[in-house]
This record gives structure tokens, sequence and C-alpha cells, in this order.
């Protein structure tokens, strides 16, 4: 039975090129990975409805593929988005260095409101960069911290429901509705994965 | 058409998108993106029935996209041609009719969407410009003393510090420091709320110019100010501990005193305290997230700190204040000439003239031979010079250059002209440098202090040395008879072991530049690659054809373009690497002319010039002339494209 969502949130992918954005909007989206990463011409976002316990969401999922060689037009990707996902590879520490001016660029033309989630992606290959070192980057930005791999799946479903929670309970918060699961904004939510448990900040921006 | 009977897209994208039409008109759809969407937004609130009919319309298509991603569709072009051509370049045999018009259309397509860019940097800072002098007090012409456009370059928020004439920290403010491309200004935030918001409508009132200075008159410094505080931190402490032993003293007096009371002791004792506290929170700022800035005041020189939230954001500020200073100097406001006056785009930064260095000799005839640069540790450059006037002498000096200075810290004679020079350190043993002579020999002098000759080598043939490259662990020498010889220094030794050599030209090997594991050389008529790793030579490519009298001098390698020069000749020749087809053909000699006769109309161009030196990197391509000029080119950025 479909279920018409409660509300619609848009969501970018944004990060440098080849840490896999494309790829965990396709595994969140369709549960599929390749490794031979065609350009995708047609779509320009997709949708995926996310069932919790509070209701039906929809995340309106927005690839700025191909754009991030460059810095002024795509910040027009921004707009109005309720949540950035800004992802880097752990198995290449430039791409976590650059996080941080990805921040002042998502913090100068979405505003301070969009909620950002740090994700160190390929988890699956030999990682040079250490879990704490991108914690450490992510409580220093404010931002939401998880590890997946769009190859194995790991996390990646868990990183979309953490968000869409995040941006529910903080919609329902901004309306007086006190937050229903709990989890107060500012404090660690758990995340059970492979029988595995990651804690996780989530901070207010 | 073309794809059906010949598999050839390439010259359509590169006809479709190399018209100054198309620039100018996405760039002003993806400038006004924001404005339009805004208006979008008012009208959908105003006018429900328009509304209406965007969820209508965007229910009944097939896309389900809102009006926004269509709108967005023409934006997301350029990323995503630029994707489908690296795609099918990938797909795309070497010897394919099409791999040439695709790289054309690859370079096409990134100087566009580059461009693009550019113009939207360039639009958003100049909104914001325009957005700040609209909600400050700020009064700001469009253009600087001197007639150039105000520019802004970087602005944001941090804590200004301001301190009393003891250095004492007096107050901290967060404030809006703005740098634009002749000045900066430091503003308060004054009506914060109404900022977060995000601007929105027109307040005067919600910053205030607290200063304005020149660039000119600035000076930046990295950390806090001086040390003095330290020593002001010492005397604070012990006078407080003396305060405590006299309002001890006071309590014990029998009777009372005119002016001497415990009261007056403790308020000043209070008064020590706040004193005390400011400065050991001024001594507290880490010192790698602040800056130091002074500029004259009425009476003295006035100091402010500025801290930001990070230490990188620190960086980043020190050091495009430096190169907007820099740029204001007198000798880089006029030194780059823009060949074509009438390029508008031209919004490319050149590289920054530092300073001129004057090797004195006290032969007139004497002349620069060649000159080596390197930096044995961060923020000090040795760069040893040689001079010659003749083939059988040449003296060679060295000079220590830090920020601040310039010393010449030994001079030295060699017995032959010194043609090339290379610092080469594979073990991280010693500093030397090795000169490669004109006799035939490669000399090894140490650059540690005592500058004494280490080692000497003959060259297997004999031949003079042209040309040295090191690579890792290697020593390359390139030699006149188109011999080129491979060294080593094996590990824990400070001997040079001949390897082995190879012939690899008919004519003078003269030059060798390392790219992606290959040697690009010159020699005679040919451009040669060598495998580095098995010291084998990989290609011989003929650029000259028969009967034209050209010798190959120089050559670098960008992406898929060869940039070639030939001796005695004032041209760049962009080949294309896989069928060496000439792309280009750029004479430089009436740019030079014209750069002659506009600017310096004493030099004399009646000589011949030439292209000397050939370097690329930064995306720019350098040329060095023999008449002393500097020529750079603008390169595109992506890997597998064709420079242009």
């Amino acid at each position: 039975v479909a279920k018409t969502p409660d509300r619609i949130f848009k969501v970018i992918l944004v990060g440098d090129s080849n840490v896999g954005k494309s790829s965990a909007i396709q595994r969140f989206c369709f549960n599929t990975f390749s490794d031979d990463r065609r350009p995708t011409l047609d779509i320009t976002f997709q949708m995926k409805t996310i069932v919790t316990a509070q209701g039906v969401t929809s995340l309106q999922i927005w690839d700025s593929a191909g754009q991030e060689r460059f810095r002024s037009v795509p910040r027009l990707y921004f707009r109005k988005a309720d949540g950035v996902m800004l992802l880097y590879d752990v198995t290449n520490e430039t791409s976590l260095k650059n996080v941080r001016s990805w921040i002042s660029n998502i913090k100068e033309s979405a505003g301070n409101n969009a909620v950002i989630m740090l994700l160190g992606n390929k988890v699956d290959k030999q990682r040079t960069v250490t879990w704490e070192e991108g914690h450490a980057v992510a409580l220093q930005c404010k931002a939401v911290f998880l590890e997946i791999s769009a190859k194995s799946g790991e996390n990646v479903p868990q990183a979309f429901e953490a968000l869409t929670r995040i941006l529910k309970e903080r919609e329902e918060g901004d309306m007086g509705i006190p937050p229903s699961t709990g989890t107060p904004l500012g404090e660690t939510i758990e995340v059970t994965s492979n029988n595995r448990t990651e804690r996780f900040d989530v901070a207010r921006l | 058409m073309d794809w059906d009977n010949h598999e050839c897209i390439g010259r359509t994208f590169v006809a479709s998108f190399s018209k100054s039409m198309v620039l100018e008109c996405y760039s002003d759809y993806i400038n006004n993106f924001n404005t339009a969407m805004d208006i979008v937004r008012k009208t959908c609130v105003r006018k429900p029935q328009f509304l209406a009919f965007l969820r209508d319309r965007q229910s009944s298509s097939s896309s389900r996209l809102n009006l926004y991603g269509l709108m967005l569709k023409p934006v997301q072009r350029f990323p995503q041609f630029i994707m489908i051509v690296q795609d099918l370049l990938k797909r795309t045999p070497d010897n394919h009719n099409d791999k040439l018009p695709l790289q054309l259309a690859l370079t096409e397509l990134e100087t566009l969407a580059e461009r693009l860019n550019r113009h939207k940097a360039e639009d958003e800072d100049s909104a914001h410009l325009r957005a700040l002098i609209e909600n400050s007090n700020l009064k700001l012409s469009t253009h600087t003393k001197d007639g150039r456009v105000r520019k802004l370059l970087k602005q944001g928020e941090m804590r200004e510090c301001e301190h009393n004439v003891d250095g004492l920290l007096e107050r901290v403010k967060d404030s809006l420091i703005v740098l634009t491309n002749d000045m900066l200004i430091c503003c308060s935030i004054t009506n914060r709320r109404q900022y977060h918001r995000g601007g929105g409508g027109t307040s005067k009132d919600m910053f205030k110019v607290r200063w304005r200075e020149g660039l000119d008159v600035v000076e930046v410094t990295d950390g806090p100010p001086q040390a003095e505080n330290e020593v002001k931190r010492e005397t604070l402490h012990s006078d407080f501990i003396l305060l405590q032993k006299i309002a001890k003293l006071v309590e014990n007096l029998q009777s009372p005193h005119e002016g001497l009371s415990l009261p007056v002791v403790d308020k000043c004792i209070a008064d020590l305290e706040i004193k005390i506290r400011q400065a050991e929170q001024m001594a507290s700022q880490p010192d790698d997230s602040c800056i130091t800035v002074q500029f004259p005041g009425k009476l003295e020189k006035v100091t402010r700190t500025l801290i930001f939230p990070y230490s990188s954001q620190k960086d980043e500020w020190l050091d495009v204040i430096s190169k907007a200073k820099l740029a204001n100097e007198p000798s880089n406001l006029d030194s780059w000439f823009s060949a074509n006056s009438s390029d508008s785009d031209s919004l490319w930064k050149p590289p920054l003239f530092l300073r001129c260095l004057s090797a004195h000799t006290s032969y007139n005839e004497f002349q620069v031979q060649c000159a080596y640069a390197f930096m044995p540790v961060p923020h000090v450059t040795l760069l040893w010079l040689s001079c010659s006037a003749s083939t059988v002498l040449a003296v060679v000096s060295v000079y220590y250059i830090t920020d601040d200075r310039v010393e010449k810290v030994h001079v030295m004679q060699v017995e032959s002209s010194v043609q090339c020079m290379e610092h080469w350190n594979p073990n991280n043993s010693i500093h030397s440098v090795w000169l490669g002579m004109e006799s035939g020999c490669l000399l090894e002098y140490s650059s540690e202090g005592t500058y004494r000759k280490l080692n000497e080598v003959t060259m297997p043939t004999m031949s003079t040395v042209m040309i040295m490259k090191a690579y890792r662990n290697n020593l390359y020498v390139g030699l006149l008879d188109g011999t080129l010889a491979m060294y080593t220094r094996p590990k824990g030794t400070n001997d040079l072991n001949y390897v082995s050599s190879i012939v690899v030209g008919t004519g003078p090997l003269s030059c060798l530049s390392p790219i992606d594991g290959m040697l690009w050389g010159c020699s005679g008529n040919d451009v040669v690659t060598i495998d580095m790793e098995n010291f084998k030579p990989e290609s011989t490519r003929c650029l000259v054809t028969d009967g034209e009298q050209l010798v190959v001098n120089l050559v670098t390698r960008v992406g898929s373009g060869l940039w070639v020069t030939f001796c005695e000749e004032c041209n760049l020749n962009l080949y294309h690497l896989d069928s060496l087809e000439r792309l280009q053909e750029i004479n430089l000699s009436r740019v030079i002319r014209d750069f002659t006769q506009d600017v310096e109309p004493h030099v004399s161009s009646a000589d011949k010039s030439m292209i000397t030196s050939l370097v690329s990197g930064n995306w720019q391509l350098l040329a060095g002339t023999s008449n002393g000029l500097l020529l750079v080119m603008p390169l595109p950025k992506l890997p597998g494209s064709v420079p242009k």
C-alpha cells in the first residue's frame, strides 16, 4: 500500500570528486552498486520514502554530480536544502581536509539552518583516515558523523534514516511539539547495524 | 548523422560551445538564478492559481521535476556533458577519428564551465560588496584611487581585539572583516539578528565601520602582537603579590591614616585583577589562530589582533592579505600586460612578482648563464647563480634568501662555463648541488655551509653536459651528442655510481622533464620519451618535416597536448600527443613587440627574441624569452583535455 508522505525534505549530497556521492544514492535508493560509474544524465534527483515510527517521510535526494570541481555554480544546489550529506573518502585524506571549505560553502548559501551530516565513505577499503579524525572534524563543524560503505551497503540506510529522524524532530521541535522519540538534539543517537551499535552525536546547528 | 556514418560527435560539441554567445547567455542565466527563484516563490505566495498551475504541471510531467529542478537542468548540463565526454574518451581507441575532436570538446566544455563559475563568483562578490555598502555606513566608490575596479576579495566574521597603550587587552568585539583589492575594512556587527537572518531587506545599521585602511599602510604579521605582553604579565603578577602584602600591612595599622585604608588597597587589587585576567586571556589565545594588524594612527601605530575560529582560516586570510598587498605593489601593478586587451574575461590571476635580485660582479662583460634555486628548509631559498664571459671560466655565487633578507654567502670559480645545475639529495644524506659543465663533467658541491667540492665525474662520451634532472634516486644527464646517462647514489655512501647510458637522439639533448614516470626530452628534430623505470627509450616523435631547418628545443606535456619550441624561434607550438597534428602555433614576437613598445619603449626590440625556457604547472604555461620577458598563459585544468 502506497503511503502518502507527511513531509518532503530536500537533501543534497556534496563532497569532492570520486568520494562516492552517486554510489551512496544508488545504494540507498536501489540497493545496488557498480564499480563502473556512468554519468547520470536524465535524473537530477531521486525520491525515497522512509517509514518510521513517527510517520511517512519522503526524501528528495539531489546529486550534484560533476559540479564539485567548481565553487560558485554548485551553490545553486544548496538553495532551501533541509539536509546536506557531506561525503569524504576514508582512503583519501585530502577529501577530509576539504570538508571545512565545503561546510563554509554550504553555510554561505544554504544558511545556518540545514542539518549537515558528515559521512566517511568506502570503509570497505584499506583506510588512511581514522574514525577519530573524521569524528573530530564533525565535532568542530557541528555535523552528525557516520562512516559508511556504498559498496557493501554498511550504514547507508542508517545514515539516511538518521538524517530523516533529525530533520523530523527538529521540525516538530520548531512547531512546539516535543520530540517524540525522546532523543533530544545535542545528544547521541544509536544506530545498530550488523550486530554492532554505533553511537554518534547529534548537534543542533 | 555524423555519428551514424563516422562515429563522430566531438566536433558537434566544439561547434556548439565555442561561441561567446553561449557563455554570455548561460552566465546571465546562472547569475540571475537566485533572483528568478525568489520571484517564483513570492508569486506562489501571492497568486494561488500560479502555485496550483505549477503543482499540476509537476504531477503531470513524466520527470516529476518541480520548477526549481527544471530550472536547474541547464546548470547541470555542463558538468554532465563533461562527464559524458570523459566517459566516451575512455572508451575511444587512440587511433579513432573522434579522439582528437572529443579531447578538444572536453577542453571547450571545461573552459566554459570554469568561466561560468568565475563569472558567478565575480557576480556574487560584487553583490556582497553592494549589500555591505547598503547595510552599513560604509562609503566606497566603485573604483580604487588608481582607477582599478574595486573588488571584494574575502570577507568573514571574527573577533577583533583592541589594545591600550600598554599593550593590554582593552576589548574584544565580534567583527566583520572585509578585504577588497585595495583596502582592509573592519566593521562592527550592530544588528546581529538581522545579519543572521540572512540579510533580508536593507537596514542601514547592520554594520558600522570601525576602521578602514589602505593595503599599502597595513602591516600584517602571523600570531599575537609582540612579546611585550609577557613582560607586562610578570610585572602585573609581582605587583599583585606586593599589593596583597600591603593589604595585610594596612590591616595591621593601629590608627587611621588619610588616604591609606583597606578599601583603597582593595580597590587597587580589584583593578589589577581585571588587568591580569585580560592579560591572561590575551596570552591564552592560541597563537596559531590569530594575526596582528598594524596601521598608522593619529598619534602612533594602531595594533589590532584578529582571532579566527580555526587556524586554517587564519592561514587563508594571512595568505590572501599578503597576496593582495603584493599585488598592490608598483612592480605588480604595471608588470602584467594583457596581450589581448579586449579580453574582458581576463579573470585569471597572474603570478606575482616578489623582488628583483641584482647579481653584482666586478666584470661588466659577465652574463648570468644559469641559475638554480631550491628550498633546503621551509622559508629559506638558496639561489645558485653562474655567470661567465667565455666558455673557459665561470663564477658561481650562492645567495641565501629568506623572507626579509638576501645575502651572498659564497663565491667560487670553476674552470668551464656552467650549463645547468641541479639539487640532488637522494638519501637525505647531504644537501649538494651538481654543476653540469661545458667541458663534459659534473661537479658536486656541498650546499651546507662549507660549499666544498665533493665529487667530480667525467661524462662517458666526454660530451658537453646540456641538462640534468634529478628524479627519486637517480640523476639523469643529457649531453650534447644526444646521449642520456643515468647515475645513482648507493645508500649510505657519497659516491656517484654510473648506471648506464643510452643514445636517444642525434642532436643535443636540450630539455628533460619528468612527467608521469616518463622523461620528455628534445633532441634534433625529435621529441623523445624515456621510460624512467627501465631506462629505455619509449618513443620518438618527429615533429619536423623534411626540408624544414628546425631543431626542437623545449617540450612540456600538458594533458594530451605537447607544447614545443624550436631553437632560434619565437613560436609556441601545440601538438596533439597521439596524432602529432599541430593544433596551434602562437607567434610571440608580436606580443613581445607590443609589450616593449607600450610599456618599455627604451628596451630595444630590434634583436630577434627567442623562447629560452618553458615550464608548465599550476594550470599555467610559462615561457621565458631571451630579452627577459615572462609570458604566462592559462591552461585548462582537466586531465585528458587538450590545452589551448
